[in-house]
Order: structure tokens, then sequence, then C-alpha cells
């Protein structure tokens, strides 16, 4: 074991190889084979993906105003989204912002949602439909859909507002408002995939744990605080890193439904980026931009990944899976 | 003794009940909530203009329109964007399909050198934002091939392994099928190609409507490709059709006057409506896909 342990990682990758180069004529045949089935992806990886991350990675280290050519001018980009660039500041603002908001209020709606139908109840099926429909509902829609509902004037929401005497607020027409709406709009797909993954975190926990505790008298909260929390721990988390990498990137209904206004109020990073390389057709700066996205997403992905270990519950014979 | 477990099990049913109650009206509740925006998306979609502004607003079309779906069309090609998203939907996803499943058939059945480091590879492309392959690919396209204003862009892509997501699924679900099965082909006479269409395809369709799934909301919601590549109306797709729509109509709904709302709405149901109509019709495969992968829109 300690021998093993002791081989580096990418050894272990071609040490299996290694051990036969020379290869039988069947085995050759075999990795002809494999290779063919797999170059659509090799091909695809090299020119779309290997390829397009390298250059990207040199563009943001140049000055390159499409259509003029690219010329290297250094961390220059970077300094200047650090330093200069108020609109990075903004929107970096903005969308942490919605990160910290959007995620955990997500988190606790989905389960909620999906604690509500793990209850023998009937019609589930229909509620499980109903909640998750809004979650596949395209996000263009979804941003006109909520224009419509909260029309600061004739929308429904302020109008149902102003028959009881209350006058509403302009919703994404407001500077103090539109984040909390892109936060209402988010929590409206609270019963989409995320509630999914929790329900079948619940319906994963043994109902042998609940039973135990209640011949110990444990009640209603006490099961849900000591086992059913616990026992989720793993769901939550993975809840948790895919909830924060999709809201750093929120993009299209932001697009649509503000285009990044009032003042700037809902400028968030992609719509950021989106601008600086499609409308100014800056390409340099716009890849740094890409890469700093990258970058962070990364550290609160490792982030995550280290301190995982406090509070996420492994049961060991599910360790591996 | 035997009294005392009756008692007590009657006072936890009470309980139950109580607890109970609430959550079955919390249920209902939340989904009148869930469902309201599309119920009323459905009611502005099939009123008349004078209707749509009043106060107290009306809650069901008193007349419903449902000429507003044809008048939608004569605002913009509307029928002609759906069209254009189809064809993107269906290229796009079969590319997808039929590469992924090549691909995970490589890495499954036959041994290669380098085949762990490259599966390594494969899924650490699962974690890099699209973001930051965006702009060279852009200006492969469009500069240097010329696929400006044409579908290509959105669609041979898809084409090269479809991604690591579907090449990870199929790889999985491949690796599970006997090993017997291979070995029995093989003395059979079945080559590698045989083997895959004739053996592997047909077991796999659960695997294949489940990704089908996936590919078919991936492509048909994606708003930011048209928007860089589609330059010309009659190339929009769903998403930036409604986008030209609303600035025929006059822009945004913030607008005074006359106003357009119900031809809005009428498109965003349109545009809506094979997402839904597939899902209920396919509602526990959309499921198993979120349980296997883990995908979020």
């Amino acid at each position: 074991m300690n021998k093993a342990n002791s081989v580096p990682f990418y050894r272990t990758l071609f040490q299996k190889t290694a051990n036969r180069t020379r290869l039988s004529k069947v085995a050759r045949i075999e990795e002809r084979w494999g290779y063919l089935f797999i170059m659509p992806w090799l091909l695809g990886f090299l020119i779309l993906t290997l390829g397009p991350m390298l250059v990207s990675l040199y563009w943001g280290f140049t000055r390159y105003e499409f259509p003029l050519p690219a010329r290297w001018i250094g961390v220059q980009n970077y300094v200047h989204a650090f330093t200069q660039d108020e609109l990075f500041r903004k929107s970096l603002w903005n969308t942490s912002y919605y990160v910290i908001f959007a995620v955990p209020l997500g988190l606790i709606a989905s389960l909620l949602l999906a604690l509500l139908l793990d209850r023998r109840i009937a019609g589930r099926a229909l509620w499980r439909t109903i909640y998750y429909i809004p979650s596949i509902v395209p996000a263009v829609v979804t941003a006109f859909l909520f224009g419509y509902l909260f029309q600061p004037e004739y929308g429904l929401i302020n109008s149902m507002l102003a028959s009881i005497g209350i006058t509403g607020p302009g919703w994404f027409n407001s500077i103090a408002w539109v984040m909390p709406t892109f936060i209402l709009l988010a929590l409206w797909g609270a019963g989409g995939p995320t509630m999914i993954i929790f329900l079948a975190g619940l319906q994963n926990i043994p109902s042998e744990l609940y039973e135990a505790a209640e011949v110990d008298g444990a009640g209603r909260l006490h099961k849900f605080q000591y086992i059913t929390l616990p026992m989720l721990t793993p769901t939550i988390f993975f809840n948790l890193v895919t909830g924060i990498i999709g809201a750093f990137k929120i993009f299209t209904t932001a697009y649509v439904a503000t285009g990044g206004g009032p003042y700037y109020a809902s400028y968030f990073y992609v719509l950021h980026l989106f601008n600086v390389f499609f409308k100014n057709l800056n390409m340099g700066y716009a890849s740094a931009l890409a890469w700093i996205l990258f970058v962070i997403i990364m550290i609160f992905t490792v982030i995550q990944l280290r301190t995982a270990k406090r509070w996420v519950y492994y049961e060991s014979d599910t360790a591996g899976f | 003794m035997a009294v005392l477990p009756k008692i007590t099990k009657k006072i936890r049913r009470k309980q139950i009940s109580w607890f109970g109650i609430a959550a079955v009206l919390l249920t209902l509740l939340l989904a009148v909530i869930f469902f309201f925006p599309l119920y009323w998306a459905i009611v502005g979609a099939l009123k008349r203009p004078n209707e749509l502004r009043l106060i107290p607003p009306l809650l069901y079309p008193p007349d419903p329109q449902w000429s507003n779906f044809v008048e939608v069309g004569r605002v913009v090609p509307f029928y002609l964007f759906i069209w254009n998203t189809v064809i993107l939907t269906v290229f796009g996803s079969l590319g997808g399909l039929i590469s992924a499943s090549l691909v995970g058939y490589g890495f499954s059945h036959f041994r290669f050198r380098g085949r762990t480091v490259l599966f390594v590879i494969l899924l650490a492309t699962m974690v890099l934002p699209a973001e930051v392959t965006l702009i060279p690919t852009y200006i492969l396209f469009v500069n240097i091939l010329g696929w400006g204003n044409t579908f290509l862009p959105l669609i041979v892509p898809h084409w090269f392994g479809g991604g690591a997501f579907s090449i990870f699924l199929f790889r999985q679900f491949f690796a599970n099928i006997p090993k017997d099965l291979n070995d029995a082909a093989k003395i059979d006479g079945c080559g590698p190609i045989r083997f895959y269409t004739m053996i592997l395809l047909p077991l796999s369709m659960p695997v294949i409507i489940t990704l089908s799934i996936l590919w078919f909301q991936f492509i048909w919601n994606d708003l930011m490709g048209p928007l860089i590549y589609l330059t010309s109306q009659d190339n929009y797709t769903i998403t930036t059709g409604l986008l030209s729509l609303r600035s025929t109509l006059g822009g945004s709904f913030s607008r005074r006057g006359q106003s357009m709302d119900h031809l809005l709405m009428a498109g965003s149901l349109i545009g809506m409506l094979p997402s839904i109509l597939i899902f209920l019709a396919l509602q526990r495969y959309f499921i198993r896909g979120v349980i296997m992968t883990g995908i979020k829109g």
C-alpha cells in the first residue's frame, strides 16, 4: 500500500500501459479501433477546447481590439480590471450579491419542497410535476413572464397591491428592488433539478434510523436535526457547489429582463464579459475577463472541496459512490 | 403494559394529523404560487389589447382571442423561428448523441495506450466554463471559416464528442453491459461497428432518451449562441426571435400607451410549449436524467 502511495498520481496513470509496450497483433487492432472511436472527441478537444483555451489565455495578455491585430501588453488587462474598470467591480459585486442570496435561499426552498413531497401525500406526482415545470421554461420566457407579472404600473402584482392601498415597488425598474426580483425569479425554479436531487437524497436515508430515534422518543425537530440534515449533507454539498457555479454564470434572464439596468444595478459578470466581447469587440480584455471568471469558479470549488470534510458526512459503505 | 402503547399511539396520530393538514395546505398553496405565472401568461395571451391594463385586472380572458397566436406570426416570422430552432435542435442533438455514444464505446470496450489519461482529461473539461473558449471559437467560426450567420457554428461542435457529460453517461452504461455478450458477438464474427449498431445502441435506449431530453433543453433554450452567431432575422431561433418580437412591438413592458403584451405572452407560450409537452410525456426520463447527471439546465 505504502509503496503504491509514494508513486505520483500521473505515473500510475501511465504505468498500466508502460508494462505492455510490446503489443500483440490482437491488442494492436483493438487499440486502433479504440482510437478510431474516440477520435471525434479527441479532435474536438484539441480544436474546440484546448486550442481555444490556450489562445484565450494568450489574448488575455494582449491588446486585441478586433479587427486590429493582437499586441502583447503583459498583465495590463488584469491590472485594468482590478484598478480602473468600474463596471468590472460593479458586476463582480452584483454577481456576489446574487450568489450570496439566491443560492442559500434557493437551497432552503428546494429542500422545503422536497420535504413536503417526501411525505405520503395524495397526488404526489401531480405536485412534483407542478413544482418542476417552472425550471423547464426557457430562461428568456421566464424573464418575459416576470416582466409581465411585475410590470410596475399595470402588472398584476402591483395592481393587486394597489387594490389594498399599497404602492408596489418598481421591481425590475428600481435600483433597490431589481436584485430581490432576480432572486425571486431564481426561487421560482426551486422545484426543479435541485429539489429532485434533494428528494433522491431523502429517499436514500434508511428508515431504520428514524424508527430507532422514535423508540428513543425523538420528536419531529430532533429527527430532522440529528438524522435528516446530517444524512443529507452530501446532497446539500453537491447542490451548493453546482448552485454557486450556476449562479455565477447568470446571463440570459438578466440580458432579457433588464440588460443590466437600471443604472447597472443588475449588471452581472457575464453580462459585462459579453458586452466587452460582442459590443466593444475588445477580444483581449474579454479573454482576460473569461479567465478571471474561470479562476474565481475554481477557487470557490476548491475551497468547498477542502472544507467539505468538516461538515459533509459520508457513510463508509457509500464512500466509493 | 398493554394499555400504554395504545395511548401513545393515539396521541401521536393526533399530532401527525395537525402537522399533516398544515403540510397539505402548504403543498397546495405552493403549487398555486408556482403555477400562477404560467396561468397568468395563458390569460394574457388570450386577452384583447384593451383588456390588458384594466384595474382591477381581469383574472380570466372574457372572450379568448385564439387569433393572437396567428397575429404573433404576422408581427415577426415567428413560425420560421420555431422551424429554425427545430433544425438546430434535431441536428445538434443527433450529433451529440451519435458522437458521444461512439466515444463512450471507445472508452468502455477498447484498451489503448493513454486511455486513463485521456479519460481524466475528458472529466476535467466538465469544470471549464464555456466563456473561456467562447471568444477564440467565435473568431475561428466567423472570421476564419466564414460561418457567420449560418447554423454551422451551432451544430458542428456538437458532432465532436457532444460534451463530457454525455460521453461519461454512455461509457458508464456500456461498461455495465456483460463482457460475455461482447465475446459471444466476437465469436459469431460480429465486428466492432456491427456490435455498436446492432447490440449496444438498441440496449441503451433509456440513456439515449434521457440524453435527448437534456440536449433538446440545452439547444432549445440557448440564447448566447444564436445571439452571437445568427445575425439576420430569417435565421433567428425561438430565443432571439422572442427578443426580436419584443423590440418590434416597441420595447419593454414598461412602455406606456397601447399594450402589446398579449402578443408577447402568446409568443412566450409558443416558445415554452414544446418543452412542457415533452416534459409531461417523458417526465420519468427527465427525473432520471437529473439524478444520474446532476445537470441543472
